[in-house]
């Protein structure tokens, strides 16, 4: 009798569990047979008026009328935070993986989502105007007298001017590298003065003077780079600048949304900003919340449960779980965004610590045998992204279409293995290929024994190794490897081949200094001073070309960018996402709206 | 009695002495040195070799081994935790914003735990081979054996996302900080964190009551007349709670670093979530003073499991009275 009881007892446990988990699916009904039609007699706010952004309309035939509801909901969003927010926040350069940067603070200008890489096209925004000189060397800035930060004070000319010359004195900043041609920068990175002298104010005119032309100025700095308050930085020390200022705790800027309230490291705040002066913006409150202690699972299953809005970035990436989010909430749409993300296999032409490096791969048509005998195709399928031709994307503007595929051909790659005198007589391949890779996932183990079978195919034996330890050393001192399977993320992708600069430290494997200095340099250095749309592309086609026919890289595959959107409850311009090319592209946060 | 404490207390230095020497050469047995370890090969491209240099030797740690070792617990001497090595933050900010919410988490678990796991213990035991009996003890093998994160994610799909009745994780809604309105965000958290040790107690406690059960001294209770209920609460169970309460005790700092899991799963923003992201970013300082702080915690709960003992049992410190003459 007891046993009974105690197995009915079991079994009712069980039971309990599988109810538990079953899904209850009649709920759901009503949300996924939402309609999105404007409510124009709701309250007034600005209608998006925007046909594209209707995706939440499933087709069926019960259809409910949305109702506007930008005053009463307020937006969940992920405060994606991995470092940071023990305290404080991080700056602003840092935390892109958040959409607070891009409300909290502005740019001198955007660019347009419809036309990025067009600078005519920008809109401008702490701007009024920007004229460039027809050498290219020098930028008139005239400000927008109407900007304000969120304090009240005007947004001005010094401002702008403070906010070039901290990028010199700061540790962690991506515009140091690219603001070297101010003139009289050196003189303030070598500490010798606080300002460079090609940096001046006259009035609400900033003049930025070049000592050599920067053709994405607009894109790359203009657009990227926030402007900081004078007023509240100006006396502070740029090296406590980052992590130590009390401005940090909470930060004023100059967007369309400040910060209210913030509770770190759980979450923190935004309201509309009474003083903000530019296209007026819908949504009264934001919240965010951290999912930094549960990291990408906690955000999975936030946004299942419908407790936050909207995710992009790292804590979204994943393909599979974004999938399993969208089939557990119905009210989710998975979107997909090109990245500049890709990875890619890489040679050492020079030499390894052990000295038992592959001389062969200084051969071009060596490392082009290897390019043809590796699967990309199936490589892009195993992590769920596109096979690469060059650094750039296939829907980027900047892709050189004319780019031959390369497509796997076993046979071709012998040929050119055997021109190469890669085998002996006997048939056999002279040099064994150390194949390293540092990303610790079975994925990437499972993908580099398949590329250890592809070239295996070539007689090559190919022995797959997880590089770890100190990577550094291991990667450009040691250099204890033949192929290295990495990674690059730049944005716009042209500037993934900076790896291929001789001031890089990536010159330490990539040997052949003369050919690149003579045949490279001079390209790519024509790519980043012409600000001509039309000749940059001829250049950046070049470029593409002259990495095809050397073969410094192989590009395998690249990654789409996920972003997770509640379409039930919030609807934006989606043109955004195809704004792939900058990171200073203009959010359309007028379009941004909240339904019940 | 006071000469007993006052040793114990004394034998904590060269523990606590011997655990910095072993957490510093034990991090400092990590390959490689924090610059490259930290930072990512793609980021490392873009460093020339001079400010690689520049920042070792900023961070001091081109300083030889006993010189950095007799820094630290200088510093940690004047109460100085030192900084992150990832972040630059404050680690004594870091440890006062995160401690307490830890703490909150493992005094809660540890609190339904005790009292939960003291009743079904007292039930197994009075009841013993009964159907209670039994169900206890499944329940407890399944407590025990079945992983922590386990019941974290079944309770986030069954309570999360189907029925909504609880938020997945977090430690509180936007403005709503009052401890009554955290409850919801307590419930999963506390539930999971204390599982374990519920059917660890459950066990000690049906043992214990089983062993005192058998003692003369209730056959004595029983046969002046006394009520069952009586016998068994008053003569059983407070001296079967003697053993219980040191091992309740010993769970304490086991209990903080148990939580590490619990947070993950839940996303509670507590010393879990530092250490982790501290191991990950290979943050030397940070994860040297959180593991240093379990380590106190434990030999402080072993010195308190000792006073305790002692109080309760004369016979302890006698025995190391005799000893010591």
């Amino acid at each position: 009798m007891k046993r009974i009881l105690v197995l009915l007892l079991a079994l009712t446990m069980v039971m309990a569990l599988f109810v538990g988990c079953q899904k209850d699916t009649t709920t759901d009904v009503t949300d996924d047979t939402t309609d999105v039609t404007d409510d124009a007699t709701d309250t007034g706010d600005a209608d998006t008026g925007d046909a594209d952004t209707g995706d939440a309309d499933t087709g069926d035939s019960d259809t409910v009328e949305r109702v506007l509801a930008n005053d009463t909901e307020t937006l969940n969003l992920d405060w994606w935070a991995g470092i940071g927010t023990a305290t404080k926040f991080e700056q602003p350069y840092r935390d892109l993986q958040s959409l607070y940067p891009f409300m909290l603070f502005n740019t001198l200008i955007k660019m347009d989502p419809y036309d990025i890489s067009n600078p005519a096209s920008a809109k401008m925004e702490l701007a009024k105007s920007i004229t460039v000189s027809e050498d290219g060397l020098e930028y008139v800035i005239e400000m927008n007298d109407a900007a304000v930060w969120s304090d009240g004070e005007p947004v001005t000319a010094e401002d702008v001017a403070f906010s070039f010359n901290l990028q010199y004195r700061i540790v962690q900043t991506i515009y140091k590298p690219l603001l070297t041609g101010v003139v009289g920068a050196q003189d303030v990175i070598d500490g010798k003065v606080d300002a460079a002298s090609g940096i001046t104010v006259d009035g609400n005119v900033v003049t930025i003077k070049l000592t050599r032309a920067f053709g994405d100025m607009y894109g790359k700095v203009f657009a990227c780079m926030q402007i900081l308050p004078k007023h509240l930085l100006g006396e502070t020390n740029p090296l406590e600048w980052e992590d130590y200022l009390e401005y940090w705790t909470k930060p004023v800027g100059s967007g369309p949304w400040m910060i209210d309230t913030v509770s770190f490291p759980d979450y923190f705040t935004m309201v509309k900003n009474p003083l903000w002066w530019g296209e007026p913006v819908n949504i009264e409150n934001i919240n965010f919340t951290s999912h930094a202690a549960g990291g990408v699972e906690a955000t999975f299953s936030s946004l299942s449960a419908g407790e936050i809005d909207y995710a992009f970035g790292n804590a979204v990436n994943n393909a599979e779980k974004a999938a399993n989010a969208a089939a557990n909430n119905p009210n989710l749409e998975v979107l997909l965004r090109p990245s500049a993300y890709q990875r890619f296999f890489t040679f050492n032409q020079t030499t390894s610590q052990d000295g038992t490096q592959n001389d062969f791969l200084k051969d071009v048509n060596v490392r082009r045998a290897i390019a043809l005998a590796i699967d990309r195709d199936a490589l892009a399928e195993i992590y769920g992204g596109n096979t690469m031709q060059t650094c750039v994307a296939y829907d980027s503007p900047w892709y050189n279409t004319n780019i031959p595929k390369w497509e796997r051909d076993v046979e071709e790659a012998r040929r050119l293995l055997t021109e190469a005198g890669y085998y002996d007589e006997s048939g056999k391949a002279k040099a064994p290929i150390r194949l390293s890779f540092y990303y610790d996932d079975p994925t990437t183990r499972d993908a580099m024994d398949y590329v250890a079978a592809n070239l295996a195919e070539l007689g090559i034996t190919v022995s797959p190794f997880l590089m770890v330890g100190n990577l550094g050393d291991r990667i450009y001192d040691i250099r204890n490897w033949d192929i290295m399977f990495a990674a690059y993320n730049v944005e716009p992708a042209m500037y993934a081949y900076d790896l291929l600069l001789p001031t890089k430290t990536t010159t330490k494997y990539l040997g052949n200094a003369d050919k690149i200095n003579a045949e490279f340099v001079p390209l790519f250095e024509q790519f980043t001073s012409e600000a001509d749309f039309a000749k940059r592309k001829e250049i950046a086609d070049q470029i593409q070309q002259w990495d095809y026919d050397n073969c410094y890289y192989i590009h395998a595959y690249g990654l789409d960018r996920i972003t997770i959107v509640n379409t039930a409850k919030l609807e934006f311009d989606q043109q955004i996402f195809k704004a792939a090319e900058a990171s200073g592209f203009d959010w359309m946060w007028s379009t941004w709206n909240l339904y019940k | 009695m006071l000469k007993y404490f006052g040793i114990r207390l004394l034998l904590l230095i060269p523990k606590l002495l011997i655990i910095t020497v072993i957490i510093f050469l034990a991090m400092q047995a990590v390959p490689g040195d924090p610059i490259t370890r930290t930072m990512n090969p793609d980021m490392l491209a873009n460093l020339s070799e001079e400010k690689i240099d520049e920042l070792r030797e900023s961070m001091g740690l081109n300083d030889p081994l006993p010189v950095r070792y007799f820094k630290w617990i200088g510093d940690l001497l004047q109460g100085d935790l030192g900084y992150s090595q990832v972040t630059g933050g404050d680690i004594n900010n870091l440890i006062a914003r995160h401690l307490p919410k830890t703490m909150e988490l493992a005094i809660l678990g540890l609190a339904w735990a005790t009292v939960l796991g003291i009743i079904f213990g007292y039930i197994s035991a009075i009841k013993q081979h009964s159907v209670a009996d039994y169900g206890f003890t499944t329940l407890g093998i399944i407590g025990i054996s079945v992983p922590q994160f386990f019941f974290g994610l079944l309770g986030i799909l069954i309570f999360g996302l189907n029925l909504g009745w609880l938020p997945t994780g977090g430690r509180m809604a936007v403005g709503q900080e009052g401890f009554i309105e955290r409850i919801p965000y307590l419930v999963m958290p506390v539930f999971v964190l204390g599982i374990v040790y519920v059917s660890t107690l459950m066990r000690y406690t049906r043992g214990s009551m089983l062993d005192v059960m058998g003692k003369d001294y209730i056959k004595v209770a029983r046969s002046k007349g006394l009520s069952e209920g009586k016998v068994n609460i008053k003569h059983g169970l407070r001296n079967a709670l003697i053993p219980i309460l040191v091992v309740i005790i010993m769970r304490l700092p086991y209990l903080i670093a148990g939580t590490v899991i619990v947070e993950a799963v839940f996303n509670y923003a507590g010393m879990g979530s530092v250490l982790i992201s501290a191991l990950s970013g290979a943050d030397l300082p940070v994860v040297m003073i959180v593991t240093m702080l379990i380590s106190m915690m434990i030999l402080v709960a072993s010195f308190l499991v000792d006073v305790v003992s002692a109080l309760l049992d004369p016979r302890i410190r006698l025995g190391s009275s005799k000893e010591g003459a």
